[in-house]
């Protein structure tokens, strides 16, 4: 059998959950597959499934818990493979058990993205976990029947949910049209970031390291554990391209400056330049500034 | 007790080679999300005075690589530095035999993941085999009696978690930036005090695994003296927000 963690937060199916089904279904031959829900969640689209086990428990409407409940289903049931999606939830719930981290494909081997995306890395493994990127498989979201089975699991350790915290936004970045994006090579140059997004029209957002120095606050942040953008335009400014950022970049067109040709944000982009930003956004900003 | 696991990584600035049965860094340095443990551990410590030790694991290559962070985490205010040397193996191979040692902690704090780490999660082992709660992405790490209250990162918002100690959490930012530490500071700490290295019985454990360079990018790359490709890029640019 193949095991699919659905992902739920307050009591919202993840849409990762649907393109995990159709891995499952596309590899499980003559296995079954089934989905794990945890917590109370309404269990739509499981149609393809063969069958939903429901904790159905709302204990277990706190996501850090999961990690246990996964751990008794995969002792009760022993599942070949069990897919999560690689989110902030999701990598949680890797257990002492083989268990192949940012996959983004799985067959007779599954292929994985590592070294901040630089290296793809293909490992031979039967049986285990296999934690895979968002946006690597194609959805599978089949309304209709299916046999859920509600099932009781007891867990011993204890963190409790106190707060679930939404901090106010100060700008929207996942509605805009353009992006102009900084990472940390771009850290001086944040002011003309700015400026040049507002002459565009647009936001600036940034990755992870210009948050977590205090330079841009986490409203701004794109990525898997920030938010996903789609605009027309995403300017990436000194930004290496790690999948974790990547994976919140789903704009139509992509241009990405960096000094490093190898930096894997060119994998994304359509148009790219092998410079400095302090260099070439000055000079850009004059050239459309001047319209 | 606190107790800090720093892994040598590759350092992707330096650039890789990529070779089908290993990849070969240029340069090792601490993993960065591990470092943010540290800072972590320290702001504890500073707060309620708990002993905090820092743990290095690094491959043979790496060995004396390592040294740097952990005398910059002696310098920002841990209070031991020990160090492991890691053959070539898996996580699950490095925590079962790490385990005994960590038992004595009433926090471990590590990074979420580590840049080279695509097989297991080192922390959640470390607490599967040590039967204690984990929980990754977290941001900040406060102690309220027999409870740790971390703040958990999930997509723009966040969680707030009661955790029964002891416990392992995997740190994935900081809430403030990391100290500074001076340069004469560190200098006299080098001169100072020792890393005390640990002689643990790791077994290697080979993965059938393959390194592949991803596919060189279908970008189309513009180029030109600097004035040369703003003028393209802006003319590139007016086209894409028609």
């Amino acid at each position: 059998m193949i095991l699919v963690y659905a992902e739920t937060f307050e009591g919202k199916i993840a849409d990762i959950t649907y393109e995990l089904i159709g891995k499952a279904k596309e590899i499980a031959k003559d296995d079954e597959v089934w989905a794990l829900v945890i917590g109370k969640a309404e269990i739509e689209g499981f149609g393809a499934c063969d069958k939903v086990l429901h904790v159905d428990d709302e204990r277990f409407n706190n996501p850090s818990l999961h990690r246990y409940v996964l751990k008794k289903i995969v002792e009760m049931y022993r599942p070949k493979k069990v897919l999560i999606g690689n989110t902030p939830i999701g990598i949680d719930l890797a257990l002492a058990l083989p268990t192949v981290v940012s996959c983004l494909d799985l067959n007779s081997t599954a292929k994985a993205i590592s070294y901040g995306g630089k290296v793809f890395v293909e490992i031979e493994l039967d049986c285990g976990i296999f934690l895979i990127n968002k946006g690597s498989f194609q959805p599978l979201k089949v309304d209709g029947d299916v046999k859920v089975e509600k099932i009781d699991v007891d867990v011993d350790h204890e963190i409790e949910l106190i707060e679930v915290v939404k901090p106010e936004l100060d700008v929207d970045i996942t509605k805009a049209d353009v992006v102009v994006g900084v990472g940390r090579g771009a850290q001086n140059i944040v002011d003309l970031a700015e400026e040049l997004a507002e002459v565009l029209g647009g936001v600036v957002g940034a990755s992870r390291p210009l948050v977590d120095q205090g330079i841009l606050p986490p409203s701004r942040q794109v990525g898997r554990s920030g938010r996903t953008i789609s605009p027309k335009l995403y300017l990436a400014l000194g930004i290496s391209g790690a999948m974790e950022h990547v994976e919140g970049v789903k704009a139509k067109n992509v241009i990405a400056i960096n000094k490093d040709k190898n930096a894997p944000i060119f994998r994304i982009a359509r148009y790219g330049v092998v410079g400095d930003v302090e260099e070439i956004v000055p000079l850009l900003l004059e050239k459309i500034g001047g319209e | 007790m606190i107790g800090v696991i720093v892994r040598a990584v590759p350092d992707l600035v330096e650039g890789l080679e990529i070779e089908e049965r290993e990849v070969v860094p240029y340069k090792y340095i601490a993993n960065e999300l591990d470092e943010y443990a540290v800072e972590q551990a320290v702001t504890l410590k500073e707060k309620y005075g708990f002993c905090v030790d820092v743990i290095g694991l690094a491959n043979e290559d790496a060995y004396d690589d390592i040294d740097e962070a952990l005398y910059m985490a002696l310098a920002k205010g841990v209070d031991n530095a020990y160090k492991v040397l890691i053959p070539k193996t898996t996580s699950y191979s490095i925590a079962k035999a790490l385990s005994d040692f960590l038992r004595k902690y009433d926090l471990i704090l590590t990074g979420t993941l580590s840049v080279d780490e695509y097989y297991g999660v080192f922390g959640a082992i470390v607490s599967d085999l040590l039967n204690i709660p984990y929980v990754g992405g977290v941001r900040s790490v406060d102690i309220d009696g027999d409870y740790a209250i971390v703040k958990k990162e999930l997509g723009g918002i966040y969680l707030v978690l009661k955790v029964k100690k002891p416990a392992v959490f995997g740190i994935i930012s900081l809430e403030k930036p990391p100290r500074y530490v001076p340069f004469s500071k560190l200098r006299k700490i080098m001169q100072e005090r020792e890393i005390e290295e640990l002689d643990l019985d790791i077994e290697e454990v080979e993965l059938n695994v393959k390194f592949i360079e991803p596919p060189k990018p279908e970008t189309e790359f513009i180029e030109g003296s600097p004035e040369e490709i703003a003028e393209k890029l802006a003319e590139v640019i007016r086209g894409l927000i028609k």
